[in-house]
């Protein structure tokens, strides 16, 4: 307990606690208008330090669905025009089969004709592109030709051979583009290159069968519907691995958007202000000040130079 | 005749009072002057003298006029004020680092979808946040090697961190020569102080040559003096046994001993800083401080500028040296890689010369999609980097800052806690020696009655006297 108290203890005291009121007040209104309890580093190290982490994995994760929704439309793109392909395949199948000796003894022109525009259909379908990039050539996006190319007859136009431009997993630099879709997952949207040259022998048969057709060539074209069906078995095989790649991005995608709100929550957690007490904080801050001012002039003012006369 | 030793008993007592009227009077001009310790007059009876009338007093005299002042309290409050200084100082510069480093949280930017760009939805600013953008840049150039637009992009963004690179080390160099500067500054106004105090001292001898103890006034100069020089250094102080005791001033030498800056009315030789060691030393012997915004000042350059501009320029040599290694995996042809491999600090760290959105080789193949480089790039964000202490980049720069804030926390609250105690002792110190008005009035209206009343004494022996004449003649 204080025995003796001078003047400027009161004028002292009086300054320290304004001053006092005056930075928790502050402090307090920096808080309620932000609605954070932290801005910089020292406010509190470890949350700043834990919140500069979340703040950067949220770009990564905007940065994957960047990604993601690139490789999902190119997945769909080879998806669908696989499908086509597919359909294509059946067909020709049908045709070899309606080709054969003891099935049919009509005219085979018409299914030699339709196996020319199965083939001119395919060749097209195969040098689709995706925003001006090939789908089915590799890291090979961009060619001067096509990621496949044809020869024709002179006489009759049609397609003679066929070559595929593309990248070949036996390249001495073969990779493939991988996409980062989410933390710790990467897709490859196009198809590889052993894939594409499987395609190239779909095509090579296609070739083949409409020679044989017009030869009337009958254990060739049986030999081809066994391959047409490879054919189709490779390519059924190829949509059930893009199917796995779609399911792949649903993944993803439902992940990252789970992410981005966690990392949201996180962060509000670390960072914001209760604003509830904040404004009951400086509510008080506020009474007291006005009280410290009150009570200091008035008890500055008096002193026994005021009952002298 | 005892009419004349009362005259002249109540003539002293006259001066006593106006004496005493000066004291409180002094006291009430002293009243904002913190450095002023109230005085006080001692009146004491001179004594009493036999006579053929029985014992007569010889009056009052002024025993003495002191000072309240306590020597444990001001040694206390000196202490405080080396150990406020130095926080303060660090605080000061601390601060500055703080915002010389950029990194903040802005909440109101922070609010966006997953559909938003990278870059804005984390709303961040600063080196964390180029430093993301440019992995994702990497990141975003994989999806799309062929792309002109996404190469320029990422090599933009690219530049922005070594901008801010470069930008944060050239504010750190700037804080350390603006901090170089204020110690040089700060050690003139040592010398200014120690002559001050040597002056001080000498006038103190003079006067108290005659009178020991009366320069009350030069002793309370002497005491603010020391507190001022407390706010630059950490020193000790003490008096030798003669009559007029003489002030020893001493600084810690860094082997330990004590070295003399001051001795009466001496300075013992001139105080230097050494900006390349940033060292002090006193007439050649380095010194050790331990307190005062010197010692602040040296912490600050030579633990937390220096330890934060390492880590910097760890974290720019590592990013070049494990970018350019998954750019440039065979490092036989330097004018390959991603940044130019001779610039390794914060500093300096650049792009290599001639790098341009056509020449970027995103694979290692000139396939258009191939991407295999530049995805190793941005799959550099996540792996733990064994130049960083097995940590990914991110993690790295996010401890520094974490740990600059962790000092600044750790300083702020070291200084909060002796702010305290200091409060406290000054506060006491005050109580003890401060002046109060009610006090200095109530003494000046005692010394006026007592004047007064003496006064009339004085008229009425005047009178006495008079009368007694009057009847002789």
């Amino acid at each position: 307990m204080e025995t003796r108290i001078s003047t400027n203890t009161f004028t002292n005291n009086l300054k320290q606690r304004i001053s006092d009121l005056s930075i928790q007040q502050y402090g307090l209104l920096q808080q309620a208008s932000t609605n954070q309890r932290i801005e910089y580093p020292s406010d509190d190290p470890a949350a700043f330090g834990h919140v500069s982490l979340l703040r950067a994995e949220k770009s990564d994760v905007a940065q994957y669905n960047r990604n993601v929704d690139q490789a999902d439309a190119i997945v769909n793109n080879v998806y669908n025009t696989l499908r086509e392909l597919n359909d294509r395949t059946l067909r020709a199948q049908e045709l070899a089969e309606a080709s054969s000796p003891g099935f049919n003894d009509n005219d085979l022109d018409p299914y030699a004709k339709e196996v020319k525009e199965i083939l001119e259909q395919s060749v097209s379908l195969l040098n689709s592109k995706y925003l001006g990039n090939f789908l089915f050539a590799g890291t090979k996006l961009e060619l001067t030709g096509n990621a496949f190319s044809v020869s024709r007859s002179v006489l009759t136009g049609e397609i003679v051979s066929v070559a595929y431009a593309g990248a070949k997993s036996s390249d001495v630099d073969y990779s493939e583009q991988t996409f980062t879709i989410a933390e710790a997952t990467d897709i490859r949207p196009y198809t590889s290159g052993d894939t594409n040259e499987q395609f190239l022998t779909f095509l090579r048969h296609l070739i083949s069968l409409r020679d044989a057709i017009n030869a009337k060539d009958t254990t060739t074209i049986r030999s081809l519907k066994q391959n047409l069906i490879g054919d189709s078995n490779n390519i059924v095989g190829e949509l059930g691995a893009i199917g796995a790649k779609q399911a792949t991005i649903e993944v993803a995608q439902s992940q990252n958007k789970e992410r981005f709100l966690n990392i949201d929550r996180l962060v509000s957690s670390e960072t914001d202000a209760d604003l509830a007490q904040t404004i009951v904080a400086l509510t008080q801050a506020q009474s007291a000040y006005q009280a410290a001012l009150q009570t200091g002039t008035m008890v500055m003012n008096t002193t026994l130079l005021n009952y002298l006369r | 005749m005892a009419l004349y030793t009362t005259l002249t008993s109540a003539a002293q007592a006259l001066n006593v009072h106006s004496r005493c009227i000066d004291v409180a009077s002094n006291n009430l001009a002293n009243l904002n002057n913190p450095a002023y310790s109230k005085q006080v007059a001692y009146v004491t009876t001179v004594g009493s003298v036999q006579t053929p009338d029985g014992a007569q007093s010889l009056g009052i005299q002024i025993g003495a006029i002191q000072h309240l002042r306590d020597d444990m309290l001001d040694t206390r409050i000196m202490d405080g004020k080396m150990d406020l200084a130095s926080l303060k100082a660090q605080q000061f510069y601390y601060k500055q680092l703080e915002l010389d480093l950029g990194e903040s949280i802005d909440r109101t930017k922070d609010n966006g979808t997953t559909s938003m760009s990278p870059d804005a939805v984390s709303g961040a600013s600063g080196l964390m946040a180029s430093m993301s953008s440019m992995f994702n840049a990497f990141s975003e150039v994989a999806s799309a090697p062929n792309e002109q637009t996404k190469r320029s992009q990422m090599l933009s963004k690219t530049a922005v961190l070594t901008n801010r690179f470069h930008a944060i080390d050239q504010r750190l160099d700037s804080l350390g020569d603006g901090i170089n500067q204020r110690i040089s500054n700060d050690v003139t106004s040592v010398t200014n102080i120690l002559d001050q105090l040597a002056t001080t001292n000498l006038q103190i001898s003079t006067i108290e040559a005659v009178n020991p103890g009366s320069a009350l006034d030069l002793r309370d100069l002497r005491q603010k003096a020391l507190e001022d020089l407390a706010g630059y250094m950490d020193f000790e102080v003490a008096y030798t046994d003669d009559t007029v005791p003489q002030m020893i001033l001493t600084a810690q030498a860094s082997t330990g001993s004590s070295v003399t800056m001051l001795r009466g009315r001496d300075v013992a030789g001139t105080l230097t800083y050494d900006e390349t060691a940033h060292t002090f030393a006193f007439s050649g012997t380095t010194l050790s401080l331990a307190g005062g915004s010197l010692h602040g000042s040296q912490q600050v350059l030579t633990t937390t500028l220096v330890s934060l501009s390492s880590s910097l320029d760890t974290l720019a040599a590592n990013l070049v040296t494990e970018i350019n290694a998954a750019y440039n995996p065979a490092q036989t042809d330097p004018t390959l890689n991603f940044f130019d491999a001779t610039a390794l600090t914060s500093g300096t760290i650049t792009l290599q010369s001639g790098l341009t959105a056509s020449n970027f080789r995103p694979g290692s193949s000139t396939n258009a999609g191939a991407d295999d480089l530049v995805k190793a790039m941005a799959d550099l964000k996540s792996t733990n980097i064994s130049g960083l202490g097995n940590t990914t980049f991110g993690k790295y720069l996010s401890n520094t800052i974490a740990s600059v804030g962790g000092t600044i926390a750790k300083t702020n609250s070291a200084y909060d806690d002796i702010q305290k105690s200091q409060n406290s002792y000054e506060r006491q110190r005050d109580n003890y020696g401060g002046v109060s008005i009610n006090e200095e009035v109530t003494n000046l209206m005692t010394a006026q009655m007592a004047f007064q009343a003496n006064a009339r004494v004085v008229n009425i022996i005047s009178e006495m006297l008079k009368d007694l004449i009057g009847m002789v003649g």
